[in-house]
């Protein structure tokens, strides 16, 4: 079952790594030889089995550790994407890990087409870098970004994370200031969570790290808020910041419940209405690729009524929030009609609010923190 | 037909754990009742929840036929008797079936309070005693102290105890001569109109009620017309028969038998134990039967789904059939919608009845704190009983506020004797006495309000003793104290399940512990949340929970939507799973707040 539609955008996973990150659960290996070979044969043939009508206007390669593989490998991934299947202005985004970046590899990208770079920097504090169990230190940051700019990328984005055990706000202000100063178009700043089943949380259960309390980690993500408009990196969504036309299409994509098409391990879809994944392990990917070609082992479809509400929280994570028309072009509802009656007591309570003549619905400021509180009455 | 001159009833006696339900096991084994082959561990426990904890709650009985060497017919009924304090009532009434008591005490432990005190119940039943040294066999007994013990404690001659193991058997056959030697026969008149002594009853689908009796004067047989006494209900004896251990048919029961009798009997009110059975048109005299067992704690049962309310009276309906000891009636609160306000004999009781509900009828329950039962004697001059905080009436028509006293044993070794003194003055204790059992341990007696003592003091007293320390308790009276009702608020609404009664003085004390215990358990919300404790009118503590600050999660992953949407999804479940006061939301394990608050 391949997924056909006009969806415009496309995600694919590379899920091999250096090492394992200490708050991490995506789905990602420790990079092995053999086992990157197979993944990338049976990713041809998941890519061979695609079936689409329309120009990519975003693809976006992420992880794991793409970068992480040899300039061979990454050929291989690559040439798929080369060539007509990219609209004209196609944003095309890479993740990439510092330690992991070389002017060879840099420039066998720009000269395939990816003019966006996702670095995963988390923290300019070698503490925190390893309190988060990363590989790379302060330096090789510096020269990824430097290097970056060389091969001539104008368009960078680095990945932050706050809320480390120990940080202190002065830590947090100094990780910012350095991002700024670096220059970057855009910046994701995510709260550290423990994941259920990653080493940190286990650290913590063991009570071998403390972590801050909310009262701490709302300070930070308050700076947050603050320093990064300051610097003219706006807020488009609660965790996301960018220079005036920076924002990110490809994940825009996703908050406005746009289609697209995953690639590759644990990949998710969305098209017409319905989600799809692929299975999480490595193994089942690569047999069911060759023998049934698709990995496919979920798939949901929602009743419309659930599906708008899924729809309504996910889109107000953005700054600029639910656009009315948009909405209705989109899903063919009413807004009002399908949810008014949990949207306007939230309005009278204040952690929803009104723009443009009653045609944008968004989160408040006071919202924004706690936002998923807000989110659960709505979905 | 055996004789009733070789009839023996007796029950064993024991501080739990000391081996009783063993020794009966061994008693089946040794009579030739129960094969090897069919032996499995501890016969007269039959239900599940009581072999998974151990102890046994109702009494059964088992007949054993036994062929002595001077070639004689014997019947030995054993009756047996639960094995922890808070059902210290159901052992008086197998008592009540015997005239022989054999006195369990294990050689490595000595005499405990539970020991004690069933001695007592069986001396005030004038029953004739058989001292019994068990777990001879393990290396640490030490059967000569124990001993020791026992003179002194019955004032018995030495060479009345006697000493086996219920494990390996040794000894037991000594024992049961001394079953048929020491204990006397039944002495009912055989002749005389049938009085039989109902001490248990069960519910079976088929068959309905099915009394377990103790014939006292004359007999009763299949197709008999007979009458319970007090409840005046006549009804034809569909089957009667023994227990062996299995129920066995048989045509009659005579002058001295324990069995059980059926008479299509379905409705529970007709099958009250302690009634004396009779036959349809005599003019007898009851038998003393025992008190009445009372309800001593309470706590209201609520199901977690509203729509449960049925099946959880149904559940309670069946029960009750089988367990005459616990209570129930209908009652409604604010917080927690329609739910009943249940009796228990003491805190065992009730978690396993709550327990039994869950399990076998798969209903959630929210439980509310469990309280003892008051006595108010109102101004007009009428004497109430409060079974529920919601009950007690305004305070300027209260003459008095009783609370149940016990009489409160606690055995321990004398080191720990100020231990138990201050614990016991904590609580409001009243010294009365202090007895050497031997030359190493103390029985202490107080009286000590019931409030005191039924939730905890069991714990503590055993983490405070290093484990040594046993006790029992019997109820005294009603006592007249300064109580008063404490209220508590969530955002300015009183919740009617949490409301407790406390001492006065204590008040400030219990309130700011409760807010304390609330504040922990009720999540944060989306605005500060207002918790008072009042009593009347008057703020005696209050607390704050302040609003969320942070709550919210990082990106999606590679376009993971639906686990965000899941993640939401299970926050908003989560919180439909509460009960809501006001605009708050509070888990239902924040009921049980007002318990567990008591040592913060
Ligand atoms: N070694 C030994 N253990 C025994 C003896 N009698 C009972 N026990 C053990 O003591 C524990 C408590 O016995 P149980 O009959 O359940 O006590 P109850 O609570 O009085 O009914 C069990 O683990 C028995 O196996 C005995 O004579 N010797
Ligand atoms: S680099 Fe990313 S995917 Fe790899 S282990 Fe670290 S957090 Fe996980």
């Amino acid at each position: 079952m391949a997924p056909a539609s006009s969806s415009s955008a496309l995600y694919l996973h590379i899920p091999f790594c250096l090492s394992r990150c200490n708050y991490c659960t995506f789905t990602s290996y420790i990079q092995k030889q053999a086992d990157i070979s197979r993944y990338l044969d049976a990713l041809t043939i998941e890519f061979e089995h695609l079936v689409y009508s329309n120009k990519l206007e975003s693809i976006y390669i992420g992880g794991g550790t793409p970068t992480c593989l040899s300039l061979k490998e990454i050929e291989k991934w690559l040439v798929l994407l080369s060539g007509e299947c990219k609209a004209p202005g196609c944003e095309f985004t890479v993740e990439a890990n510092p330690g992991t970046l070389t002017m060879d590899k840099l420039m066998l990208l720009r000269t395939a087409g990816v003019n966006r770079l996702s670095i995963g920097c988390q923290t300019f504090c070698e503490k925190g870098l390893q309190i988060l169990g990363r590989t790379h230190n302060v330096r090789q940051t510096e020269d990824a970004i430097a290097m970056a700019r060389e091969a001539g990328f104008d368009n960078i984005s680095l990945d932050l994370i706050f809320g480390w055990p120990g940080q202190t706000p002065c830590d947090w202000g100094r990780d910012m200031e350095k991002a700024v100063a670096l220059g970057v178009e855009h910046i994701s700043a995510y709260c550290l969570s423990y994941e259920s089943g990653s080493p940190l949380e286990q650290l913590r259960e063991a009570g071998k790290i403390t972590p801050l309390t909310e009262d701490e980690e709302r300070d930070l993500f308050d700076m947050t808020g603050e320093f990064f408009p300051a610097a003219g990196l706006m807020r488009y969504e609660i965790s996301n910041f960018a220079r005036l036309g920076h924002e990110c299409r490809h994940n825009l994509n996703y908050w406005k419940g746009g289609e697209y098409f995953g690639l590759g391990l644990a990949a998710h879809s969305h098209v017409g209405q319905e989600r799809f994944a692929n299975t999480c392990d490595l193994e089942e990917y690569v047999n069911k690729l060759q023998l049934e070609g698709s990995a496919c082992v979920f798939r949901e479809k929602l009743p419309p009524e659930k599906y708008l509400r899924e729809l309504t929280v996910i889109w107000l994570r953005l700054a600029a929030g639910i656009n009315l028309r948009e909405f209705r072009a989109r899903t063919g509802a009413e807004l009002m009609k399908a949810l008014g009656q949990e949207i306007t007591p939230l309005v009278r309570t204040g952690w929803l609010a009104w723009s443009d003549n009653h045609e944008r619905l968004f989160l408040t400021e006071k919202a924004l923190p706690v936002a998923d509180s807000v989110l659960a009455e709505l979905v | 037909m055996v004789k009733q001159e070789n009839i023996r009833n007796f029950s064993i006696i024991a501080h739990i754990d000391h081996g009783k339900s063993t020794l009966a096991d061994r008693l089946l084994l040794a009579t030739g009742l129960v094969s090897e082959r069919d032996f499995r561990d501890q016969f007269l426990d039959d239900m599940e929840l009581e072999r998974e904890r151990g102890i046994t709650i109702k009494a059964r009985s088992v007949a054993m036929p036994y062929k002595h060497t001077d070639k004689n017919e014997y019947l030995l009924n054993l009756i047996d008797t639960p094995g922890h304090v808070d059902f210290s009532y159901e052992v008086s009434r197998s008592l009540a079936a015997c005239e022989g008591s054999l006195l369990v005490v294990d050689a490595t432990q000595g005499i405990e309070a539970q020991t004690v005190a069933n001695s007592y119940l069986a001396l005030n039943h004038d029953l004739a005693i058989i001292p019994v040294v068990n777990k001879i066999d393990l290396p640490s007994a030490q059967p000569e102290g124990v001993k020791e013990e026992i003179v002194d404690f019955l004032g018995c001659h030495p060479d009345e105890i006697i000493f086996v193991s219920a494990k390996t058997g040794q000894g037991v056959p000594e024992l049961i001569e001394a079953i048929i030697k020491r204990i006397p026969a039944p002495s009912g008149k055989k002749e005389g109109p049938l009085r039989a002594l109902i001490f248990d009853s069960v519910y079976d689908d088929y068959r309905g009620v099915i009394s377990h009796i103790r014939v006292v004067d004359g007999e009763v047989g299949k197709g008999d017309m007979v009458r319970m006494l007090q409840v005046g209900r006549e009804y034809d004896v569909t089957e009667l028969g023994t227990f062996s251990p299995k129920m066995k048919q048989c045509n009659r029961l005579t002058t001295g038998q324990v069995g059980y009798v059926v008479g299509n009997i379905k409705e529970l009110s007709n099958a009250n134990i302690g009634d004396t059975l009779t036959a349809a048109k005599a003019q007898v005299e009851p038998l003393p039967g025992y008190v009445e067992p009372q309800s001593m704690v309470y706590c209201g049962l609520y199901p977690s789904a509203t729509e449960n309310f049925e099946n959880l009276r149904k559940a309670l309906d069946r029960l009750a059939l089988n367990d005459c000891s616990f209570t129930y009636e209908p009652e409604s609160s604010q917080a927690l919608g329609f739910g009943f306000r249940c009796g228990f004999l003491g805190m065992l009781h009730m978690d396993i009845i709550r327990e039994r509900l869950e399990r076998e009828s798969d209903i959630d329950l929210v439980t509310t704190a469990p309280n003892v039962t008051y006595e108010i004697l109102k101004t007009s001059g009428e004497l109430i009983k409060v079974h529920s905080p919601a009950d007690v009436p305004d305070r300027g028509v209260i003459e008095e506020f009783r609370e149940p006293i016990v009489k409160l044993q606690v055995m321990v070794p004398r080191e720990f004797i100020g231990t138990i003194m201050t614990l016991a003055e904590d609580r409001r204790g009243i010294y009365k006495t202090l007895e050497y059992i031997g030359s190493f341990r103390v029985l202490l007696s107080y009286e000590i309000p019931f409030a005191e003592i039924v939730f905890d003091f069991y714990d503590k007293l055993k983490s405070s003793t290093r484990g040594y320390g046993t006790m029992d308790y019997e109820l005294l009276c009603y006592r007249d104290s300064d109580l008063a009702k404490i209220d508590i608020l969530v955002a300015g609404v009183p919740v009617d399940a949490l409301s407790l009664i406390c001492v006065r003085d204590k008040a400030d004390k219990r309130g700011r512990a409760i807010l304390q215990k609330l504040r922990k358990e009720i999540p944060r919300h989306m605005f500060q949340v207002a918790l008072q404790a009042a009593v009347g009118a008057k703020v005696v503590a209050r607390e704050n929970i302040a609003p969320f600050r942070k709550n919210v999660t990082a990106k999606c992953y590679g376009g993971d939507i639906t686990r965000k949407r899941k993640l939401l999804e299970k926050q908003k479940e989560g919180k439909k799973r509460m009960r809501m006061v006001g605009n708050v939301t509070v888990p239902q394990k924040a009921f049980l707040a007002v318990l567990d608050s008591r040592d913060d």
